[in-house]
């Protein structure tokens, strides 16, 4: 990327007595500005990632820059970076204010600037009339908005978030997610924010990056990898999906045709694969019960299992050995156990996995 | 002790469940080891320092507030109450200090050895003190180990004497009380964490401001649970300063045993003791305050 602003390069960290590196070759390039996700499963890397470039981990090889400057080796207090984390790590021993002005103090900044600055801070994550609480007296929104406002104060170069959402409860989180965004794009921040919820990830980000087993499987803007994922797992991984192995049996006017046992012969529009064994993916959002217009695949079954959520309802419908999920939107009374049904989905509705 | 006393009762289990039968049943076993053996003593030894003495420890029923008035107006006394604040004083700091480093590195060690490094440090636990006073005084006696090397190093021409005075008891007790000092300050190092560290340094906090600033007044709590601890049972130790003083080093504990079993002036033994807890009750509140402050509440 030409105005990448924080590069990560063949990022690796081993530990010792570990057979597999915890991060691997992470090459990660965020423009000036970005929002960017590392999501994945625990134990992915995506933490022991975001610790190297707080300079809390000291990786193994590979580098860290941010604009001209080269991190990798310059100790944590000298990053100029702000970090929020999981378990807030507010002081306990110093009042809201205090938290704030600590990176301020740090600095040797002269006391009344230091005090606009928290005021400002304070204010813009509207808590101003916080100040002189104790941390303890604090709920964990407000503890997580404090945690935010104490690494913005400093005006870091980069914003790192490890899991900052995870300890709150559902509402909440949802809340602090746009106020999250908000803050971030009015301060225009540099953002790397690390989560296991790809919900919040794909509507935080600018881009993600999915990791897995200490490597970066894919990156992309949150809707070009929900639709048109690299490989299995990220697939897999990214939103609740159908991934039907088969074989390519043909090939006319760009539709390729698959066959899939249980499924007979499945229509998918792609570019040319050439490959002959390869994984048709289709979202349960995209397969229609009872379709009213011809489709392109159609198939009949039977309903095995159906969840209700009040949005949607989570239908498995069983064809020929094969499961596969439908979601139904407005869906009224829930499909019975056992009820015979005919689902299908167009041509454009699946996707051909590359890999 | 407020901070340990809250620590205990976080986990206690949900009341609803225990009946009070149940509960006082539960407590009564230990109520009445208490009672038995300290509540009764000390209301024996209040009674005691009430009687009089007459003539040649000839020991009179009475009720009198006379031995406390002898007590009190006897410079000796205050002379060697003073010596022992300055010993408990001195102890406490210098036990503490030592062992600080030590209780720290334990409360955050993520090694496989920390159980065994925490079984050594608290192992000297497994011997009395009064083994471990004679083994110092083998170490530190005027032919002993130390003196020999530093002698036969040419270091000292004349043997240091670390034994029969001030010193040999300091040395001694200071070792003794580490272990006590190490779990008091590892059971108070509950809010010292990693995660404030890691904030501290990225907010831009080097090692020293942010030990300076983050971790010392975190562990606060854990140092003066600490002290406490090694005060107490500095101010009441007998075996050490007895042995190591060589009968020239005086505290209220070695003159308690003086004033029972050499002048069998019970009465005067007794109002000594209870001068010494006064002076627990009085460190206890000023604990608890110091408490409060420092964890902020």
């Amino acid at each position: 990327m030409e105005d990448a602003y924080l590069v990560l390069s063949k990022l690796t960290k081993t530990y010792p007595n570990q057979p597999r590196p915890a991060v691997r070759d992470v090459d990660i390039d965020v423009a000036r500005g970005e929002f960017i996700s590392l999501l994945g499963p625990s134990g992915c890397g995506k933490t022991t990632t975001l610790r190297m470039i707080a300079g809390l981990i000291v990786p193994t090889s590979g580098g860290i820059r941010v604009g001209r400057v080269d991190m990798t080796n310059r100790p944590v207090h000298k990053r100029d970076m702000g970090m929020v984390f999981q378990s807030y790590a507010l002081f306990p021993h110093m009042s809201v204010g205090e938290n704030v002005d600590f990176g301020l103090q740090m600095r040797r900044i002269p006391k009344s600037e230091r005090r606009r600055r928290v005021a400002e801070a304070l204010d813009m994550v509207h808590l101003t009339h916080l100040a002189n609480r104790r941390v303890s007296q604090l709920s964990g929104g407000q503890a997580q908005r404090i945690a935010l406002a104490r690494a913005l104060v400093i005006e870091p170069t980069v914003l790192l978030l490890d899991e900052p959402l995870s300890n709150l409860d559902a509402k909440l989180r949802e809340e602090l997610r746009v106020e999250i965004r908000r803050i971030q794009q009015e301060t225009g921040i540099t953002t790397v924010f690390v989560t296991h919820d790809q919900d919040e990830a794909l509507a935080m980000s600018d881009r993600l990056v999915v990791m897995s087993e200490g490597r970066v499987e894919q990156v992309g803007e949150p809707w070009a990898v929900y639709e048109t994922p690299r490989n299995r797992f990220v697939a897999d991984f990214i939103g609740r999906t159908n991934l039907f192995d088969g074989l390519a049996v043909g090939r006319d006017d760009g539709l390729l045709r698959v066959a899939v046992e249980g499924l007979g012969t499945l229509s998918v529009r792609t570019p040319e694969t050439g490959r002959t064994s390869v994984t048709v993916m289709v979202r349960p959002h995209r397969v229609q019960l009872e379709p009213v217009e011809q489709l392109a695949n159609e198939l009949k079954g039977r309903v095995v299992q159906s969840s209700y959520l009040g949005d949607v309802e989570s239908v498995v419908v069983e064809v020929d050995g094969v499961r596969i999920t439908a979601e139904r939107t407005h869906s009224g009374r829930p499909l019975a156990l056992g009820a015979e049904v005919r689902l299908g989905w167009g041509d454009t509705d699946a996707y051909v996995i590359p890999q | 002790m407020d901070g340990v006393t809250r620590m205990r009762t976080s986990s206690r289990s949900s009341g609803g469940r225990t009946s009070r039968a149940a509960r006082a049943a539960l407590l009564a076993p230990g109520l009445v080891a208490i009672g038995v053996s300290f509540l009764v003593p000390l209301a024996w030894l209040a009674r005691m320092s009430l009687n009089r003495t007459v003539g040649s420890a000839e020991l009179q029923s009475a009720v009198s507030p006379q031995s406390y008035v002898d007590v009190l107006t006897d410079e000796f006394v205050w002379k060697i109450a003073w010596q022992t604040l300055q010993l408990g004083v001195l102890v406490t700091v210098l036990a503490i200090a030592v062992s600080y480093p030590i209780a720290l590195f334990l409360a955050r060690t993520r090694s496989r050895l920390r159980g065994l490094l925490m079984a050594l440090a608290i192992a000297p636990l497994l011997t009395s003190s009064v083994v471990r006073t004679f083994g110092w005084l083998t170490l530190l006696s005027d032919d002993g180990v130390v003196n020999s090397v530093l002698s036969g190093l040419g270091v000292t021409s004349e043997p240091l004497t670390l034994t029969n005075n001030r010193t040999g008891v300091v040395i001694a007790l200071v070792e003794i009380m580490m272990p006590y000092a190490i779990i008091a300050m590892i059971a108070g190092f509950g809010r010292v964490s990693k995660d404030l560290e890691d904030a501290a340094g990225s907010l831009g906090a080097g090692r020293l401001r942010c030990f300076l600033r983050i971790t010392f007044p975190l562990s606060l709590p854990g140092v003066l649970t600490g002290a406490l601890m090694v005060f107490v049972l500095t101010i009441s130790a007998f075996v050490t300063p007895r042995l190591m003083g060589g009968g020239r080093v005086f505290v209220i504990a070695t003159e308690i045993f003086d004033q029972a079993t050499t002048t069998l002036d019970w009465p005067r033994a007794s109002a000594l003791s209870i001068l010494l807890l006064f002076l627990f009750g009085v460190f206890l509140v000023l604990y608890q305050r110091l408490f409060r402050l420092v964890e902020g509440r």
